[in-house]
């Protein structure tokens, strides 16, 4: 496990680990108060979860995906060595964990940063927030993966461009204060309990068909 | 348990292509080259033994141990070399290292660098910057530095120099001298196996023609040349795969019908090489490539 870890990390493209930057951007604009014109500010760190789930769910992608050709050289490489192939899978999803961890923690500082440096109440970070950032993490994760093992990487880039957009559609529409507001606050007030219970079971899901598809496969 | 490698009635189908009953077995303290034309199921065999693909039938067995039972523990001992890169082309040669050297609990740092310095291979380049030869020569200080028993290596030499190849050559033939090890190795390039190869393995179509000693081989066939008086001759003794040239015709035949027609003097009797007896096999099997 370790060995996949440390490879995991080593072969991490740099842009993704540059990509957290972009926080600061969303957070600068959030914070200036403009971008959201709704009344209740309490909802704004969930928000700010939301956009670090994203990011995270990012760097899940872009460890993973390259070309048809280089993703089948690379696990023919990970294959002939001394591993298992559930162990990739396992460390697949651990990782999502650790990517997610790598961009919340930036978004807690940028957070800090801008509440000292530019007095930005509208900025804030919660429990709740964090909870729900990891769970929707994983859940994007979720889907990707058995779909990356069984379809390939063109079908998951597709996957990954279209939560691109409907995240943005998204959160234009939230920021309204309309219909699509009150579902994600509706959402996002259920019990945590409820909420990580559901990810739990659809993670479950997709990691057990992500290794029923990945035993199969052949390099 | 001198049998390092053995495959038994091993089949996969593709589409448009499988490997039909494949067999054949490796001792230690020996080289086997595995040889064919492009297509033939060189690589597939060793992806089915490295566990890459699924096996529809049969065994492989690794160090006496059938490899379904402990694939990962197997793989140890195994140093692999691909014709592809396999290795992380964003990622110095260092930095390479540095992911796969954990994965062995063998692995020796002193023996991967002294390999490094010997082939010239530069550790602070990108794998992507690396010529084929050099990628070759890092994937082959790597397989060598975990102590691995048996080496695999999949078409080696294709795309390498002369110097490297002969380089590479008595590398082997250094690592051999461990009787405990055993090398497998791939190839079109049958010049090379001839000067280190212990055994010939020809696969040709997925399905292998024969598996044999050096030694035996060379008794196994025999090149008959002669006038085009003599061919009605010839074909009469069933050759294996006739050929006319400008000078008359070159016939593969087996070793024993062949020498029973050494007593005509219209006839010249020569020791094929592996590229001959490849060409003529090929040939008699009516594939064209």
């Amino acid at each position: 496990m370790y060995q996949l870890i440390k490879k995991e990390i080593l072969t991490q493209r740099k842009l993704a680990y540059v990509q957290p930057l972009f926080l600061l951007v969303w957070l600068l604009n959030t914070g200036s108060g403009t971008t959201f014109n709704v009344t209740d500010n309490s909802f704004l760190p969930v928000v700010n979860g939301f956009i670090a789930a994203y990011f995270a769910y990012l760097m899940v992608v872009f460890s993973n995906f390259g070309t048809k050709e280089s993703d089948k050289r690379q696990n023919r490489l990970v294959l002939s060595l001394p591993v298992r192939r559930r162990s990739v899978i396992d460390v697949k999803y651990a990782m999502i964990s650790c990517w997610w961890l790598f961009t919340y923690f930036f978004c807690v500082i940028f957070t800090l940063l801008l509440k000292v440096i530019f007095q930005a109440t509208t900025i804030q970070i919660s429990f709740r927030s964090l909870i729900f950032s990891l769970c929707i993490t994983y859940l994007l994760s979720s889907i990707t993966y058995p779909v990356y093992y069984k379809f390939g990487y063109k079908i998951t880039q597709f996957i990954a461009m279209l939560f691109l957009f409907l995240f943005f559609f998204f959160i234009e529409k939230i920021s309204q204060n309309g219909i699509y507001y009150e579902a994600f606050s509706e959402v996002t007030g259920y019990p945590m309990i409820a909420i990580i219970i559901v990810t739990v079971i659809i993670v479950f899901a997709s990691y057990f068909l992500s290794i029923h598809f990945y035993q199969k496969e052949e390099f | 348990m001198d049998d390092i490698l053995e495959l038994s009635h091993v089949n996969k189908s593709f589409k448009g292509f499988a490997l039909d009953d494949v067999s054949f077995s490796l001792k230690k303290g020996y080289i086997m080259g595995f040889i064919g034309p492009n297509g033939a199921g060189k690589s597939t065999t060793i992806r089915c033994i490295m566990d890459l693909v699924h096996i529809d039938s049969g065994d492989v067995r690794l160090f006496g141990e059938s490899f379904k039972n402990n694939i990962k523990a197997l793989k140890q001992r195994i140093g692999f070399v691909y014709d592809q890169d396999v290795f992380f082309e964003e990622l110095t040669v260092e930095k390479n290292k540095r992911v796969i050297a954990p994965f062995y609990e063998r692995w020796d740092d002193d023996i991967f660098y002294r390999y490094i310095k010997e082939f010239d291979v530069p550790l602070d380049k990108k794998v992507k910057a690396l010529s084929k030869g050099t990628k070759m020569k890092f994937a082959l200080a790597v397989a060598l530095s975990h102590h691995a028993e048996l080496i695999i290596m999949d078409e080696p030499t294709s795309g390498l120099d002369p110097v490297f190849r002969k380089e590479l050559l008595d590398v082997l033939l250094d690592v051999i001298q461990d009787e405990n090890k055993a090398i497998f190795f791939s190839t079109h390039i049958t010049t090379d196996l001839e000067k280190v190869a212990d055994y010939i393995t020809f696969i040709l179509d997925g399905k292998i023609l024969f598996s044999k000693e050096m030694e035996d081989l060379s008794e196994a066939y025999l090149l008959v040349k002669g006038p085009r008086s003599a061919e009605s001759e010839i074909k009469a003794a069933h050759p294996i795969s006739i050929k006319e040239t400008s000078l008359g015709f070159e016939a593969l035949m087996e070793g024993k019908e062949a020498r029973e027609l050494a007593d005509q003097s219209n006839l010249h009797l020569e020791r094929p090489n592996l590229d001959e007896i490849m060409y003529y096999l090929v040939k008699s099997n009516g594939i064209n490539r």
